[in-house]
């Protein structure tokens, strides 16, 4: 548990600052992710919604 | 301890999410503050660590920040919440702290830079008292992972959480853009 947290932590914070320079792109980030059909799964196939069973 | 969770509402609060990779976040924060027009900003962590982690990365960004967390002292905690209250600083950086919803009118952005597990915390960071009610925005960054606990809080709160849009209308979340009348507000 402590290294996933560990590499988590690195993951998010250690891409160097330059990096940030252009802006970040939301609406071809948002296209990666279909709500919808994430939530129609979740509700089909999930019934008993529970956190730990993410990947 | 008392259940403060009715007197929390989300009216007023415009809610988005960003879909975004752990590696990308902090990218994905630093457009934020470009973008938006920040009076005051509460950034959410969902632990000490990363609030501190959060905190230094804000200011080799350039941007001003306080942190406070539950492993800080009740009176170190109180006074960093005091000088951010009068506006010493424009950001702050923290973990689950409050339980009764940021009462303070100055912060017109919040940003769930971890997404919540639990709707009651999710209400507590971004929800206001009923005594106000004004206007904000709240950013939630969601990566795949938090599909299930994105779900689950809209469920639960019976609320939608919105794709952020390519431009956030100023009137929603910047009182000077939006003609606030006295006499509307309601109890």
């Amino acid at each position: 548990k402590k290294v996933t947290v560990n590499s988590k932590n690195n993951e998010c914070f250690s891409a160097p600052t330059q990096s940030y320079l252009k802006d970040f792109d939301f609406e071809s980030n948002l296209a990666l992710f279909n709500k919808k059909a994430v939530f129609q799964e979740i509700e089909n196939g999930f019934p008993e919604l529970s956190l730990s069973s993410g990947p | 301890e008392i259940n403060l969770m009715e007197e929390l509402t989300l009216k007023g609060v415009t809610q988005y999410y960003a879909f975004v990779q752990e590696k990308q976040k902090v990218h994905c924060l630093n457009t934020l503050f470009s973008k938006l027009q920040i009076n005051q900003s509460i950034i959410f962590c969902n632990s000490t660590q990363r609030v501190e982690l959060l905190a230094k990365k804000i200011t080799e960004l350039g941007y001003s920040c306080y942190y406070i967390h539950a492993k800080m002292n009740q009176q170190h905690r109180n006074r960093v919440f005091h000088d951010f209250r009068q506006g010493l600083c424009r950001n702050l950086v923290c973990s689950d702290l409050f339980t009764r919803g940021i009462d303070i009118q100055a912060v017109n952005v919040v940003i769930n830079f971890d997404f919540p597990k639990h709707s009651e915390t999710y209400l507590h960071r971004i929800g206001r008292s009923g005594r106000y009610g004004h206007l904000g925005v709240a950013i939630n960054l969601i990566t795949f992972d938090d599909r299930f606990a994105l779900h689950k809080i809209e469920q639960e709160l019976g609320t939608e959480i919105k794709p952020i849009p390519k431009t956030i209308d100023p009137s929603l979340y910047v009182a000077e853009a939006h003609q606030m009348d006295p006499e509307a507000e309601e109890e």
